[in-house]
């Protein structure tokens, strides 16, 4: 019976471990986004770049891009007990620019997956937008995807 | 983009899809998805007005409502999504049930679920010119909003035709709601599509009972996952639907379960009673035969007639112990059930015991706890 004591007490720590490490509500709200925007074909240097998403509640982050007209926003993880309910997982996700003091939604997605890159699939969020573009739908994804940019692989 | 109405595919997409209708961001996909399918323009989206399209929210409930275009101008359609907020209600049995807007016994939480959209959909209803069909859809906890949707519906006589398309939705009501349901909308106009490791459609046990009542189901196999509710995502249903071959690859007859005599020679017998998904499925046989051989030889009538404090527990053990009570035909085999209850749950009735309410009403709670963490751990046994 003494021998089993510490066997149980190693058993629960390492569920512990386990289970923080794992962390079953951990999810990821917003992939690591790369993108370079274009606009007919220029660079877009130095516009202001709205990222939102919206989970439990809608949030934003901003970033501006640089003289190459890239932005860059790091991956977004939040947690929350919904995800341990057979519900269906849906974070509305938005990118969008401020030109001429307007504002244009580029990159539209309802993420259904809670892993990192799921956006596409695994592939890393990394796009090149040309804003001039119409915007499409796309479907490969699970999602229903709407925007002007296209995967860079 | 508009996809075919006919095909399961367009109906698994459209149950996965309306979870689509969250915001403005993920609404868009949804609108650029169904524009040639559905009228819908944004301004009647985003205030909810009345008229082509609707988006209703709830506290629970979620779905929207919407008039065909093109060659589906002739039809309407109503799709809901599921909620998490009536998941607890799932494996509590001890909740109540209500006559529903058609008369018949459903599972209390769902009935309140439907009732908070019942307005929306009635204005719906009412403006709608030269419709023929209207087709109710959703996805789990939506699956059965859209069974009580589509069976009020067809109700009004509004339409000619309602069809209704589930994926795992648990069962809705009674066997009378079911029974009743599947005649109104006719057994061939109904398509429940479950995965066959998808835990939700197993819940609420007996005597709650899927619609539709008889005839066939749409049944998608399924692994068993590493997940508990793997199969129950619209990811699954969606993928497995696209490699079905139709409608006519996933229909199978529902088995026909067990009959009379296997009934009764399992009621009478003093085997040991052990907890597993066949003695599950003669339980559910065994109770549903008593309740009609009570109701057939008494009059004596489950569910109606009580205060809505009572739940489905209070009700039936009530019932039984009022049949325990009736003519020696009828508490025979109402003692067997009871005893055979009590069997599972490890207590010996004695010949010629009284069969108090609250006696039955302990064994009938303990018995269904008892099956209710036997569906959980299904599911967790699934984890592991």
């Amino acid at each position: 019976m003494r021998r089993s004591i510490p066997f149980v007490f190693l058993l629960i720590f390492l569920e512990a471990s386990a289970m923080s490490f794992l962390n079953p509500t951990k999810t990821c709200v917003f992939s690591e986004v790369r993108a370079r925007l274009v606009l007919n074909g220029e660079p877009l240097k130095g516009v202001k770049v709205t990222r939102q998403w919206n989970w439990n509640k809608k949030k934003t982050d901003e970033s501006v891009s640089d003289e190459h007209g890239y932005v860059h926003f790091p991956a977004i993880f939040e947690s929350s007990v919904a995800r341990l309910l057979p519900t269906e997982l849906v974070i509305g996700q938005q990118l969008s620019v401020e030109i001429d003091g307007q504002s244009k939604v580029f990159w539209a997605n309802g993420k259904r997956e809670p892993e990192e890159n799921a956006e596409y699939g695994g592939a890393r969020f990394n796009v090149v937008c040309e804003l001039s573009d119409e915007e499409i739908l796309i479907e490969d994804y699970g999602s229903l995807m709407v925007t002007m940019c296209k995967l860079e692989r | 983009m508009s996809g075919d109405i006919s095909g399961p595919v367009f109906w698994a997409e459209l149950a996965s899809n309306v979870y689509m209708i969250k915001d403005e961001s993920t609404r868009k996909g949804f609108q650029l998805k169904y524009q040639k399918t559905f009228n819908m323009e944004e301004s009647t989206m985003a205030v909810g007005k009345t008229g082509a399209f609707v988006i209703m929210k709830k506290p629970h409930v979620m779905g929207f409502l919407a008039t065909g275009t093109g060659e589906n101008k002739n039809h309407a359609f109503v799709a809901f999504k599921g909620t998490a907020g009536l998941y607890d209600a799932l494996t509590d049995l001890n909740t109540g049930v209500r006559a529903c807007h058609t008369g018949t016994s459903v599972h209390q939480g769902f009935y309140y679920a439907f009732e908070s959209v019942y307005q929306e959909l009635n204005q719906f209803l009412r403006g709608l010119k030269g419709v023929t069909t209207i087709h109710c859809v959703g996805h789990s906890l939506g699956g059965a909003i859209a069974t009580l949707a589509a069976d009020w519906i067809k109700s009004t006589g509004a339409v000619a035709q309602v069809n209704l398309y589930t994926f795992g939705s648990p069962r809705v009501g009674l066997e009378m709601f079911a029974k009743k349901c599947t005649t109104r909308l006719v057994a061939d106009n109904i398509y429940r599509v479950y995965h066959k490791t998808d835990p939700v459609p197993m819940v609420p046990t007996w005597p709650f009972t899927h619609v539709p009542a008889s005839n066939a189901d749409y049944l998608l196999f399924s692994p068993v996952a590493a997940i508990p509710w793997e199969y129950h995502k619209m990811k699954h249903y969606v993928s497995s639907v696209k490699n079905a071959a139709g409608w006519n690859g996933m229909r199978i007859n529902r088995p026909k379960g067990y009959g009379q005599v296997a009934v009764e020679r399992w009621l009478q017998s003093d085997g040991i009673v052990s907890f597993t998904a066949n003695t599950l499925e003669l339980l559910d046989a065994a109770l549903l035969y008593v309740i009609e051989k009570v109701i057939n030889a008494t009059g004596i009538v489950l569910v109606t007639g009580f205060a809505t404090c009572f739940t489905l527990l209070d009700r039936m053990a009530v019932f039984m112990a009022k049949a325990a009570k009736a003519t020696v035909k009828v508490s025979l085999w109402v003692h067997h059930l009871i005893r055979k209850m009590a069997a599972l749950i490890g207590i010996v009735v004695k010949e010629g015991a009284d069969l108090t309410v609250e006696f039955i009403r302990m064994v009938f709670n303990r018995v269904y706890r008892k099956i209710a963490d036997m569906v959980w751990q299904a599911g967790q046994d699934i984890n592991k």
